[in-house]
């Protein structure tokens, strides 16, 4: 990772969810703005990065994408430490998928407390007439967690880029409110994670693009 | 990391093809906001360009030359405005970036990962061979701009630079310089039977695999022997009734499944069990012609039939994602379900750990990659580590699918 000059926000955000529930695929369609029904499971986290420009205030995202069958759950740490944003995925005809939010939310929430901006996705939305996690349940849900919660179809690309521009924007005013109490308090709330990432994709992944 | 004072970059690029007069063009660009995608488009408008081309910028070498480097990815272009901008600094003048525009592509560098259709230990050789011009000016610019190049680009030759040691480490038994031996032919491996069809010196049938491959007709027949699907001393005749039987075993154990779904009663397990692998047979290798198509492909369906009995009938192991990518190879090789089934199942009892919860096989793989990495390229280790990327896990997926992805199909 190259530049942090000042001004430039880089924010660290990871997808998690479910085998299956489309995180590769909404990842692909931002920043790549493709779709393919086909592409392989993901087995191991890979990253893509996204240069924004939002209201004059440059910023660096850094997205990884995990691997998401339970085997690879306990490398999940590895991969949210460190992060200002999560996409918690899920698929809307699904409900094992969605529970699986619930887990991530709380697993989220022991480990990193409210120092992570959390959104929810129900992807699929193209399979409307399948659905059978219940709409209401998954808003009230994420109002009760404090998470936005987005209806997404990577495939037909909705909603893809309204849930990543809001998450990024969320995580703006999160950066700009602890860095107001930082001065407030003069406490060490630290979010500004300009360090090098931990570990880079692996050549599979040399795609990436903004 | 780097913070630029200025927030434009002049760029003066210049524009060959063959023999024609170089075109030239001007502009600046934001270096916080343009990526290699964003500068590209910009190049092909301002020349208009309609076909392929590469990109390299202009630095000096160790000796004040003059030299263009390949601009691949980001990380390239971040290394040449960071040059610019240092530039500018000594000289207390503009940062600019000079760039070229070639009208042609670099040979096969993009596409380094898919070596030509030779047998697998060729293949790896070949690639090295073939890899070496392309790599070497990225090499030599990691040396000059150590401390500035990106981070891909410095993992990416440093695993070249690794992957061609090995590769030669583990030719040692020829000469490194001559090209390992031919695959195996039909010839060669009958002289490996004896007359009752016993194959005679297993070890050195490995041998001659392990450096030169398999033909690719043989494998369907040669995979089951290196799997060690047949115990061992087998005769000809025996290893077909036991394949006949071991298919049969197989028919009753799918029949057992298939049933119960047929009556309804679809316990959680079995539900689960389908769910995940129905998912995943979905996507697994399409591009290839064996599963392309529409869903109902009748392959799709055999590596769904395999992999759930495999599930059901191995319950400490069940399913776990990447075992898809590791039957479909075995069902296309094969042709037939009950053979591949039971290739899987010869093959799981050698990588099952790697698919346990615990991860404790994994963490023992990774442990022994990182005393290897230590021995043969310690400047890398000490590199990774100093980038915290010392837990390698960037090769996780080599080691759970050993390295089934990072090939072409038939070569994996």
């Amino acid at each position: 990772m190259a530049t942090a000059p000042s001004g430039t926000h880089n924010f660290k955000v990871v997808l998690l969810g479910e085998g299956c529930v489309g995180k590769t695929s909404l990842l692909l369609r931002y920043i790549e703005d493709k779709f393919n029904d086909k592409h392989l499971t993901t087995l191991q986290a890979t990253f893509l990065n996204k240069r924004l420009n939002i209201n004059g205030k440059r910023v660096n995202l850094s997205i990884w994408d995990t691997a998401g069958q339970e085997k690879f759950h306990a490398l999940g740490p590895i991969y949210y430490r460190n992060s200002n944003g999560a996409i918690l995925v899920y698929d809307i005809t699904d409900e094992d998928s969605f529970g699986k939010v619930k887990n991530w939310v709380k697993e989220l929430k022991k480990m990193l407390g409210s120092d992570i901006v959390l959104t929810i996705a129900g992807n699929k939305i193209d399979l409307e007439h399948e659905r059978t996690v219940p709409l209401e349940e998954a808003e009230s849900y994420a109002n009760m967690v404090g998470a936005q919660h987005f209806y997404t179809s990577a495939k037909l690309n909705q909603g893809v880029e309204e849930l990543f521009l809001d998450l990024t924007r969320t995580m703006i005013e999160r950066y700009e409110q602890n860095a107001q109490t930082d001065v407030n308090r003069t406490s060490q709330v630290v979010v500004v994670d300009d360090e090098a990432p931990p570990t880079q994709s692996s050549c599979c992944s040399g795609n990436r693009s903004n | 990391m780097f913070g630029y004072s200025k927030e434009a970059v002049r760029v003066k690029v210049k524009k060959c093809e063959g023999k024609l007069q170089p075109e030239l063009r001007k502009f600046s660009v934001d270096p916080q906001i343009t990526s290699l995608e964003v500068l590209q488009s910009i190049l092909v408008k301002a020349f208009d360009i309609k076909s392929d081309f590469t990109l390299s910028f202009r630095t000096t070498d160790d000796y004040g030359q003059e030299i263009y480097l390949p601009l691949l990815s980001d990380w390239d272009l971040d290394a040449a405005f960071l040059k610019a901008h240092n530039i500018a600094l000594t000289q207390k003048s503009e940062p600019c970036v000079q760039l070229r525009v070639d009208m042609r592509p670099f040979a096969e560098a993009s596409e380094d990962w898919e070596p030509p259709s030779v047998s697998p230990a060729a293949s790896m050789v070949n690639q090295s061979y073939k890899e070496q011009p392309t790599i070497a000016p990225a090499q030599h610019q990691t040396e000059k701009q150590e401390t500035q190049t990106g981070f891909q680009g410095m993992i990416m030759n440093q695993v070249e630079k690794t992957f061609n040691m090995v590769t030669r480490a583990l030719n040692l038994y020829d000469d490194p310089n001559n090209a390992p031996r031919p695959p195996l032919s039909d010839i060669e491996f009958r002289a490996f039977l004896d007359a009752v069809g016993q194959i005679t010196n297993t070890s050195k049938l490995r041998e001659v695999i392990y450096c030169g491959g398999i033909d690719p007709s043989l494998r369907k027949v040669v995979w089951k022997h290196i799997l060690n699907v047949y115990p061992d001393g087998m005769t000809g005749k025996e290893r077909m009734d036991y394949i006949k039987r071991k298919a049969n075993e197989y028919y009753g154990l799918r029949a057992k499944w298939k049933d119960c779904i047929q009556k309804g009663m679809v316990n959680a397990d079995l539900a689960y069990v389908t769910g995940m692998v129905r998912k995943d047979v979905l996507r697994t290798d399409r591009h290839h012609n064996f599963y392309a198509g529409s869903d109902d492909n009748q392959n799709i369906a055999s590596l769904f039939n395999i992999l759930t009995t495999y599930a059901l009938n191995h319950p400490t192991v069940s399913y776990c994602q990447g075992m898809s990518d590791l039957a479909s190879p075995l069902l296309v090789t094969m042709g037939d379900e009950a053979h591949a089934y039971i290739c899987l199942c010869a093959l799981m009892t050698r990588l099952y750990p790697n698919f346990l919860l615990d991860g404790e096989a994994m963490t023992l793989k990774f442990s022994h990659l990182t005393e290897s990495l230590q021995v043969y390229d310690p400047d890398f280790y000490n590199y990774l580590k100093s980038q915290q990327a010392d837990d390698l896990l960037f090769c996780y997926r080599w080691l759970l699918l050993e390295m089934k992805r990072e090939f072409a199909f038939d070569d994996a």
